[in-house]
């Protein structure tokens, strides 16, 4: 989020995992990693002096608060829809930075994109189902509507297939096998891709009897660019434009 | 000439049993499927390739890991025994998650092979390093235990860097048995049936086996054959299941105890039975889990420990005269270095408790003495670390001593007493039940845990309980523990990392007043323990002695694990829940040569503080600005050298 504000952090925990995690969010070569995201490294960070710590929902680390007062940003706490908390989250940490221009501006493009994706996708009549599989071709993540990529779907009018249970995140781990639910509906089965976790998936279920139902032609099976489900507004505009891509 | 053994069953109990385990299981599966299958092809394939191999694969797997269960109990003459205590369970893990960070393409063609071979490689590292003793039962199960930590300190450390990219494996640790097809059900039948055969021939040794070393050597059994023999298969099975449908911890004894409640005491009618009473019990807990309406899909692993731990406990509750003798403490001869040992344990404690305070690496990653960087990051941040650990390593080790010599068996830790696992799912419960909670406050929860478990074990030692019971009790909960570890942890949740590093002994989250309070406690309890050097010096000679000199045996076992009670309490949540420290010192202390409770006690401590010492500097700062848990580089570093030093001293 302060990448989309134009700021540059000084140190990010776990700046690798970051980069993997949001490649649409460029970090520049200079920042310092703190090492783990659970556990940044406060040491480190107390010797950097920032000016300004930004702490995610996970916990609250009360000798961070000794280093520099703390900006909080509680995304995920599973009551509130994913992609309105993330809105109002980048509208106040403008604030709190001084740079509301910025952030109303981020969030007027990314409505405007979401609306414009809207429109090319009237046409769209089928169902969709969006999973990420697990490498060992047993179980799959089947996303709901209440975690960042439900909240999507629905913005842009796509109709999400699954309407069954899901958990407080979002989403739903299951047998690959329940996919056969959906093979006489008109549904369309979209995959997200990471890469060689799913490769590994689709090379164990090759011969599969079960998969070659649910995918009877696997040339047509669409994947989608990866993304960390647990994002934010700028996670959000890349699943919608990866959509758009993938849909026309 | 026929044995009789049809007609040693006193009753129709056995068979009873597994009828009615599988009619049940069968009449729930059934229910849920629609009547109309036929008409519908995706509904039948599901029947035909996931329903069926299903089903089918939870009875075979049933019974091979009572088969196993059972053959490792006939070895270790411990009715404890199951495939996880020499290994199997360790090993395949270290070797599934290894593979997928390093090798996945070794995964590609399902997990047998890999997961296979990492439980007989544990395995047969054990067998190694206990191989100069001919596989003698204690040693055996010592070794075990000790290549499990390792292991398992490996895993952790591989997992807590990239758990998002591990969520397979922590459904296959939760014990899942989806099927995609019949592959796997082959395999596992084949295995059941060549190695069932094999026991079937060994039947009468085995038997014989249970009457002690010198009987089959009268008798002219070759032991160290035997027992070679019995290990293979009873390893076989065990990683044929664990490769194939995941970790589901209980089965291995529970079948064989069902069994023999049931009225099957010899070794032929325990082949016949306990793995068809293991075949109907996992057959009807997976058809109960697929059925019972629980939100998410609870696995089948988890919901068998949840239900059989309790049951277990009851089981052996029951049952008078059990377990045999306890085993005595291994003390190694030789001169003892006594008083100078224990000095000099203490004074590296002190040396080192001042090198990892001053010592640390600064921003670029140098390392340079304390001075040089801001005083205040030494007080405020390294210190309240240091010290949690130094006071979390003494009052473990002082556990340790105390439980140890207290059941006379030296592989006692304060894991068994159940105060570790109760602190970890008093964690679990306020995650799960306040999710909006920030960590520092659900760590509270720890807190809680440990409390509510010492008061219960307070009660049970008021109300008259045998210790052996206690121990029982604190197992079955660290196997529930355990199983909704997995749970949660399959479930994807983003807070995951926290536990994991929590669990694994992470002193992040140490204030200046929690490391106070654990100075303070380690003090009293060692001055305590110390007062009751006299007790603990008697007790593992065995009641007879004990009794002789007139000691009130069962009080004061009891007042000797209060103490150890209240000591892995306060280090549970100094460091969270991984004690084994409590395991390793009072070993290392031995072995190096401390004599006499007092010593024991005293060089313990030190050592155990010095251990966790060193393991917390180097987690923080061998890969800077990364951070290791304290307790996962404990486990890699003395693991194996408490094994070096098993070997040597014999």
């Amino acid at each position: 989020m302060l990448v989309a504000l134009g700021i540059e952090p000084v140190a990010i925990a776990d700046a690798k995992g970051f980069s993997q995690q949001f490649p649409h969010s460029a970090l520049s070569p200079g920042t310092v990693d703190l090492g783990a995201r659970w556990e940044p490294n406060l040491e480190l960070l107390k010797q950097l002096a920032p000016d300004a710590v930004l702490v995610g929902g996970l916990g609250i680390f009360p000798i961070a608060e000794s280093i520099a007062p703390p900006l909080v940003v509680q995304l995920y706490d599973g009551k509130a829809p994913p992609l309105a908390t993330a809105t109002r989250s980048l509208l106040e940490l403008g604030k709190a930075l001084s740079l509301e221009m910025r952030a109303e501006r981020y969030v007027a493009q990314v409505q405007a994109t979401f609306e414009r994706v809207r429109e090319r996708l009237t046409e769209q009549r089928k169902a969709i189902l969006i999973v990420t599989m697990e490498p060992d071709g047993l179980d799959v993540v089947i996303h709901g509507r209440n975690g960042l990529i439900g909240n999507c779907l629905e913005r842009v009018g796509l109709q999400n297939a699954w309407v069954g249970e899901e958990n407080r995140w979002g989403f739903r781990k299951s047998g690959v096998e329940q996919l056969l639910r959906f093979v006489d509906a008109d549904v369309r089965l979209l995959v997200i891709d990471q890469g060689a976790r799913t490769d590994r998936a689709l090379r164990s279920l090759a011969g599969n009897d079960i998969w070659k139902m649910v995918m009877p032609r696997p040339e047509a099976l669409v994947r989608l660019p990866p993304l960390f489900p647990f994002g934010a507004l700028p996670t959000a505009r890349r699943f919608v434009l990866g959509l758009e891509t993938a849909m026309a | 000439m026929a044995v009789p053994y049809f007609r040693n069953h006193r009753s129709m109990a056995n068979p009873a049993i597994v009828v009615l385990g599988i009619a049940t299981g069968t009449m729930l599966l059934t229910t849920g499927l629609s009547p109309v299958v036929g008409d519908i092809p995706a509904e039948s394939l599901r029947i035909a390739y996931s329903v069926l191999p299903r089903a089918a694969i939870s009875l075979v797997a049933g019974a091979v890991l009572a088969l196993s269960g059972m053959l490792y109990q006939q070895l270790l003459r411990n009715p404890l025994a199951e495939p996880a205590t020499l290994g199997v369970t360790a090993g395949s893990h270290l070797a599934l998650v290894g593979a997928s960070l390093f090798l996945p393409v070794l995964l590609d063609g399902g997990r047998l092979w890999v997961a296979g071979i990492g439980g007989i490689a544990a395995t047969g590292v054990v067998a190694l390093v206990v191989g100069r003793r001919q596989l003698e039962p204690v040693t055996l199960i010592v070794a075990g235990m000790l290549i499990s930590l390792f292991c398992s300190g490996l895993t952790s450390a591989l997992t807590i860097f990239n758990h998002e990219y591990l969520s397979d494996i922590y459904v296959w640790q939760s014990g899942n048995l989806r099927q995609m097809g019949w592959h796997n059900t082959a395999i596992l039948l084949a295995v059941l049936s060549g190695c069932w055969f094999f026991a079937w021939l060994l039947r009468r040794p085995l038997a014989a086996a249970a009457l002690g070393d010198e009987i089959l050597s009268v008798i002219g059994v070759n032991v160290f054959l035997l027992r070679t023999t019995v290990l293979f298969l009873a390893t076989l099975l065990g990683v044929a299941a664990v490769s194939t449908v995941g970790v589901i911890a209980f089965l291995g004894f529970l079948a064989p105890a069902l069994a023999r409640l049931c009225g099957a005491r010899t070794v032929p009618a325990l082949l016949l039975w306990a793995p068809l009473q293991g075949a109907a019990l996992l057959f009807l807990a997976d058809a109960a889990v697929q059925r019972l309406p629980l939100g998410g899909e609870v696995p089948t692993g988890t919901a068998l420990a949840i239900i059989g731990a309790p049951f277990l406990t009851l089981l052996l509750w029951r049952r008078s005269g059990f377990a045999g003798r306890p085993t005595q403490l291994a003390v190694p001869s030789g001169r003892r270095a006594g008083w100078p040992l224990t000095a000099g344990s203490i004074a590296f404690a002190a040396i080192t408790l001042l090198a990892v305070t001053l010592i640390g690496r600064s921003a670029d990653g140098s390392y340079g003495l304390g001075g040089a960087i801001d005083p205040g990051v030494i007080w405020q941040m390294r210190t309240p670390r240091t010290m949690a650990v130094l006071a979390a390593g003494s009052v473990l080790a002082i556990s340790g001593v105390l439980l140890q010599r207290a059941t006379g068996n030296d592989m006692a830790s304060p894991e068994i007493l159940g105060i570790s696992s109760a602190a970890a799912l008093g964690v679990l419960c306020m995650l799960l039940f306040f999710p909006e909670l920030p960590w520092n406050v659900a760590q509270y929860g720890a807190a809680i845990g440990a409390c509510l478990a010492s008061a219960v074990i307070m009660g049970m030692c008021l109300y008259g309980v045998e210790p052996l019971r206690l121990l029982l009790s604190g197992m079955a909960l660290t196997i529930i523990c355990s199983g909704l570890m997995a749970f949660f942890l399959a479930g994807g949740d983003p807070r995951a990392s926290v536990i994991i590093s929590w669990l694994s002994g992470s002193t992040y989250n140490a204030t200046v007043a929690g490391a106070a309070a654990g100075l303070a406690t380690s003090f009293v309890l060692m001055v305590l323990a110390l007062g009751l050097s006299r007790i603990i010096g008697v007790l593992p000679l065995g009641d007879a002695v004990a009794n002789g000199i007139g000691m009130p045996v069962a009080r004061s076992r009891m007042l000797v694990f209060l103490l150890a009670a209240m000591g892995t309490a306060c280090g549970t949540m100094l460091i969270g829940p991984l004690t084994f420290i409590g395991l390793v010192a009072p070993h290392l202390a031995r072995r190096l040569g401390s004599s006499g409770p007092r010593q024991e006690l005293l060089a313990a401590a030190a050592l155990g503080a010095t251990t966790l010492m060193l393991a917390d500097w180097i987690g923080r700062n061998i890969i800077h600005p990364w951070q290791l848990p304290a307790g996962i580089v404990a486990a890699i570093i003395s693991g194996p050298f408490v094994l070096l030093l098993l070997r040597r001293t014999g």
